[in-house]
């Protein structure tokens, strides 16, 4: 039996002793964070409204799906050059919400533009981009603007 | 003796006769967290069935299904940022097989398990082996699986910071081929001995000690953590290794006079991403009528604590993540990994008939069980993920039918 009662305080030992493990660095990946006044000025006017994204039960915050939640926006709209920090929650958590899904490396390929254009079929409705010219043209010139 | 060998067949749940050609079992549960906004409904009917060939060789086979539907938050954050809980309902099928050799006292037992889910695929491979000694009065065991898992994922990730990377919205494609999407890995070894031992006529004693190394993709793939203010929305992230390792404690006391048992359980568990926890559960069961058809009844109290993972951070904490960022490459979004504290309460009622001639002309001996868990979860900080399961009455309600039948 002493065998039994060996095997057993080793693996209760080895329970108790384990170490843990170590965090690591955090990454140093900067945030993409594309031009706020584009977003206020095309992205949200030219993009989002009429392709319908804020729509009830698509992507409105309150009953929407998926990482992108459009809020209803309060005005006015920020003003150009105005702090992130002193925008309307409103404005300031939909820009947040939206450039998550933006890739500044590679502006063709943000989930932004990719998943409503219905790329692997994962957007439930199906293509719902309009105008696929434009919206490419628009996450181009997003990215790019300083 | 005649007592050793009752206390014996009390702890090991003995149920098998040597006479039996096999026996049948089905069972419900109705599992339910009634939060409001974090609801969740689990409808679990499973059927497995064991058949003794010949002597010294037995089959077993099984199926077990989770129905599961509800809403739950999908982003931990500040309570004004995040969005409403997301709807969902899965099911997830799971059948197993598996052979069972007995030689004296030896009985070796290996087997194949398949789960299938629209997200998650599972493979697990187990062997045991089992030694009665001692006229029953010792059992030793020990016991190791291997588990080969597959959880489905937005594809080329990998090649972004943790920080940049993003959710699965849901599980359309999965598993198909889909360019835009691709399968994580999860290797899961699990390793067990235990030691079951007749202590005196009235006590029996069991302990357990495990261990189990996890490798691959642990996190959730649908669960976001809002970081740095709000700059980072990302898939949470979790570390791609864990080492876990428990021991627990049985003792089982016959009270002979009203032959009842009572129980006392300890369990001790510690892993390598900071968790320790104590669990402890007191439990009594009692024949309320001894002659066939019979009827038992068991209440149980398990009370249970645990320290959070090293890199959970609460939401109202100075360093949450929305303030400071990742705990280095790791956050989190899963409630499991926060301190907490929980209270189950238990009853179960069980049936037990025996008929010559046979019920529906299959088996002789059936029995028949009800169960009512109550669960209640105690935050240990201000804000954990799904906060709201902690608030309420209840965390969670189980209700439980089974039947068993001998044939």
């Amino acid at each position: 039996m002493r065998w039994a009662a060996l095997l057993l305080c080793t693996t209760a030992l080895c329970a108790t002793a384990a170490c843990t493990i170590a965090t690591g660095a955090p990454p140093d990946a900067a945030p993409c964070a594309p031009s706020r006044d584009f977003f206020v000025s095309d992205i949200y006017p030219r993009y989002f409204v009429p392709n319908q994204c804020g729509s009830s039960g698509c992507h409105s915050f309150d009953d929407g799906h998926g990482v992108l939640r459009l809020r209803t926006l309060q005005t006015p709209a920020p003003t150009p050059g105005l702090p992130l920090e002193a925008w309307d929650p409103s404005w300031r958590e939909t820009y947040l919400s939206a450039i998550h899904l933006v890739r500044c490396d590679a502006p063709l390929e943000s989930r932004l533009l990719t998943v409503p254009e219905g790329l692997g079929n994962l957007h439930p409705p199906g293509p719902v981009v309009l105008d696929r010219a434009t919206a490419a043209t628009l996450l181009e010139t997003w990215v790019a603007r300083p | 003796m005649k007592r050793l060998v009752l206390a014996g067949l009390l702890l090991l749940g003995g149920r098998v006769r040597a006479d039996d050609r096999g026996d049948a079992h089905a069972a419900l549960q109705l599992y339910v967290q009634p939060a409001p906004g974090d609801t969740l409904v689990v409808i679990t009917p499973s059927a497995s069935a064991h058949v003794n060939a010949t002597g010294w060789l037995a089959f077993d086979a099984e199926w077990l299904a989770d129905v599961v539907t509800g809403a739950t938050p999908r982003t931990y954050g500040p309570a004004d940022v995040i969005s409403a809980a997301t709807q969902f309902s899965e099911t997830r099928n799971l059948v197993g097989v598996a052979a069972e050799a007995t030689w004296r006292m030896l009985t070796l037992l290996g087997g194949y398990s398949f789960g299938n889910e629209s997200d998650y695929r599972s493979h697990l491979l187990r062997a045991n082996l089992k030694a009665d000694l001692l006229q029953h009065n010792t059992v030793l065991a020990a016991s190791y699986s291997h588990g080969f898992d597959s959880v489905c994922n937005l594809a080329n990730q990998e090649s972004l910071a943790v920080t940049l990377r993003q959710p699965l919205d849901r599980s359309t494609g999965c598993f198909s081929g889909n360019p835009q999407l691709t399968e994580e890995s999860v290797g899961i070894d699990s390793a067990e001995l235990s030691w079951v031992q007749t202590l005196s006529p009235r006590w029996a004693g069991t302990l357990v000690g495990s261990y189990q190394h996890l490798s691959g993709f642990q996190s959730n793939p649908y669960r976001t953590v809002r970081l740095s203010g709000g700059l980072f929305l990302a898939q949470e992230s979790h570390p791609r290794v864990r080492d876990r390792g428990a021991v627990t404690a049985r003792v089982r006391y016959a009270i002979a006079e009203v032959h009842g048992t009572l129980g006392f359980d300890l369990r001790l568990y510690r892993d390598t991403w900071g968790i320790q926890s104590l669990t402890g559960e007191a439990s009594y069961e009692q024949p309320f009528r001894q002659a066939r058809p019979a009827w038992r009844f068991g209440v149980r109290a398990r009370g249970y604590v645990q320290s959070g993972a090293i890199f959970f951070r609460d939401v109202t904490a100075a360093d949450s993540y929305d303030r400071s960022g990742p705990v280095g490459s790791f956050f989190t979004a899963d409630q499991a990994l926060a301190p907490l504290a929980d209270l189950l309460l238990g009853a179960r009622a069980t049936w037990a008939g025996y008929k010559a001639t046979r019920y529906w002309r299959a088996f002789t001996d059936m029995d028949a069980s009800v169960l009512v868990n109550w669960t209640k979860v105690f935050a240990l900080t201000p804000d954990p993920p799904n906060v709201a399961r902690t608030q309420g009455w209840a965390s969670a309600i189980l209700l439980g039918l089974s039947a068993s039948g001998r044939f």
